[in-house]
């Protein structure tokens, strides 16, 4: 999934980038309110993780701002401000989580899958695909009790295309899950990591729509 | 159960003095012109009596001596020897008012018999006397009717001020909402005021440390975050070098963060007030920590600087004063002493760059704590230190006016530089 991190402490922005990276998310970054909002206006993103004291304003007002606009992309809150009432002003300007600094990145990276899902209409943890388990929260494939090893981006291009089982995603929505701004994204890539999700799970998992893009059915 | 004294006995024991001493007074007023007006009422009665006597007196009477309503009557034909009577008998018709007796004597044209009338003092001084204990009977009711009527009406003006003292005894300890204090009398008034201004101060100084609670755990979980974050990825074998510098990164700035917050907590609990201190040994100090190569230290030549603050009060200032100029300014610091002593911290700087002198403000690019100059002023301010910041055309200046040392202090510290 591609998320969009807005956080102005250099050094928990490049753990968080690191680690969401390392799990096949697309990750843009932006330290400040400014940055914040070109980036959202230009890419669709899964999901947002939201730090609340940005340099040129508050993040909260960006975020009601984004809401008052209609904007419902999954927005996870993560800041130091723990009070009570910081949560609930959080969450009434339209936050679906809130997640105080500092956090472990193992349950952050589960909650935005799980807002993810959410937001994707299915927030059920596993499903089955054919003779495949796939679950969702730990990111993992079984065949028959036997883990099938997926790399970080094989995984997301499947988790992406299970996210809208039964409906075609075209290769540049898969792109653009796939990658961030700054990502060098190599012509075919989408081709190579389908095929090698299909040489690992069987042909019949994905579908290719020739001229439209790839489904799960 | 208060010991103290009560207001009510006071009031009562005050007004009632005061009622009966003016009373007495009055009432001696009183009775010495009564007492004049009966002896004049008396006497006139008297002479009145003893004219008739002698008008009516028959022809030929004898000599005589009775008692008349009180009075003696002294009846002498002429020629007659005189009946006894503690008094002489009067030579003409007169008065004749002595300590003991009142006299008065009359004579009888038609044959010049005389009629005198007489009466002792003690009759009159009696009748006074009656009178002045019927006239001090009279103040008694009076006395009982100040006493409940005082007694009430101090009960009946202390019921909004004890009404008061149990609002203030049922509150909550966070409370610090003013009092109602509506239906005070207007003299109680300024205690209540005193007491809500009171509370108003209580309640600012709580605020003021929530808020920099609340601050200072956010401004504590940010690095700390990023440092738990980047030993995540190194325990994960993700960060690789990287994630090993900006953990240090973290853990560098999260202990300046910890230093400042103790600094701002030492500086407003009260550091050291006793000693003074050599501003030429501490600046030396805090150059040669700081990196020298950075700051120009210009001591005027002098051997010594004494001031009259603490060391660790100065050395304070001046090292967050630094602190700020290196980390914040785009050059090298100038850090001159003069007379004074002054103390003068110069740096160039952006041209959007100011002074932040609020907790935890900061530049939006700066990565210090926002509290170096909250400690320098908590410092100032508690110890007579007097400070001027100054930004003009890209050149940031203060000055810090220490103190002058006491003689003592300059006698100690000049003997221990010598």
């Amino acid at each position: 999934m591609r998320v969009l991190l807005v956080e102005d402490t250099s050094d928990l922005a490049d753990a968080v980038l690191r680690h969401l990276r390392s799990q096949g998310h697309a990750v843009d970054h932006a330290d400040s309110r400014d940055s914040a909002e070109a980036a959202w206006d230009v890419a669709r993103y899964d999901l947002v993780l939201l730090d609340l004291g940005l340099p040129d304003g508050s993040g909260l007002e960006l975020l009601r701002v984004r809401r008052a606009a209609g904007d419902r992309t999954p927005v996870v809150i993560a800041t130091a401000r723990d009070q009570i009432s910081d949560r609930i002003a959080g969450l009434d300007a339209g936050a679906d989580d809130y997640v105080v600094k500092p956090f472990d990145l193992g349950e952050l990276s589960a909650r935005l899958r799980a807002h993810a899902r959410r937001a994707a209409g299915d927030p059920s943890a596993e499903l089955c695909i054919g003779p495949y388990r796939i679950d969702r929260i730990g990111a993992r494939v079984f065949f028959d009790g036997d883990e099938v090893r997926l790399t970080s981006r094989e995984w997301a291009v499947l988790d992406a295309l299970t996210a809208s089982r039964g409906r075609v995603l075209s290769r540049q929505a898969l792109e653009e899950r796939l990658y961030a701004f700054d990502d060098e994204i190599a012509g075919n890539a989408v081709e190579v990591y389908v095929s090698r999700l299909r040489a690992k799970l069987g042909a019949e998992v994905i579908e290719t729509r020739r001229g439209i893009g790839y489904l799960v059915p | 159960m208060s010991t103290g004294w009560s207001l009510r006995r006071r009031l009562q024991r005050r007004v009632l003095v005061a009622v009966a001493l003016g009373w007495l007074g009055s009432l001696g007023v009183g009775i010495y012109v009564i007492a004049h007006e009966m002896n004049e009422l008396i006497d006139e009665t008297m002479a009145a009596q003893a004219q008739m006597m002698a008008a009516v007196l028959p022809v030929g009477t004898a000599p005589d001596l009775r008692a008349v309503d009180g009075l003696r009557m002294r009846v002498i034909p002429p020629g007659s020897a005189i009946p006894a009577l503690p008094t002489q008998a009067l030579a003409q018709d007169s008065a004749a008012p002595s300590e003991s007796w009142h006299v008065y004597r009359a004579t009888n044209p038609r044959d010049g018999s005389v009629v005198e009338l007489g009466q002792p003092t003690t009759a009159r001084h009696k009748e006074i006397r009656e009178a002045a204990r019927a006239l001090l009977l009279l103040m008694l009711p009076p006395l009982g009717i100040i006493v409940l009527a005082t007694r009430r009406t101090v009960d009946g003006a202390l019921v909004p001020a004890l009404r008061f003292a149990e609002r203030l005894r049922e509150r909550r300890a966070g409370d610090s909402a003013p009092v109602p204090a509506d239906d005070l009398p207007r003299e109680l008034v300024p205690i209540s005021e005193a007491i809500n201004g009171y509370l108003s101060r209580i309640d600012a100084l709580l605020e003021s440390e929530r808020a920099f609670a609340a601050n200072a755990a956010h401004e504590l979980r940010t690095p700390l975050a990023a440092a738990m974050a980047q030993a995540q990825l190194l325990a994960e074998g993700q960060g690789g070098a990287e994630a090993a510098k900006r953990l240090n990164t973290s853990l560098a700035r999260l202990t300046n963060l910890v230093e400042r917050l103790l600094e701002l907590s030492r500086a407003e609990a009260g550091i050291g007030s006793t000693s003074g201190c050599d501003l030429v040994r501490i600046a030396d100090l805090l150059v040669a920590d700081m990196g020298a190569s950075r700051i120009l230290f210009d001591d005027s030549d002098f051997e010594t600087l004494p001031a009259g603050v603490d060391a660790d009060v100065a050395a304070l200032i001046l090292g967050n004063l630094l602190r700020n100029a290196l980390h914040h300014g785009t050059g090298g610091v100038m850090l001159r002493l003069q007379p004074g002593p002054l103390v003068i911290v110069q740096n160039c700087t952006n041209d959007d760059a100011a002074f932040h002198h609020g907790r935890f403000e900061k530049g939006t690019t700066s990565s210090g704590a926002g509290l170096g100059l909250v400690i320098v002023n908590a410092l100032a301010k508690a110890n007579g230190i007097h400070m001027e910041f100054r930004m003009r055309d890209g050149l940031a200046s203060i000055q810090v006016a220490f103190p002058p040392p006491t003689a003592a202090r300059s006698n100690r510290l000049a003997q221990t530089h010598v």
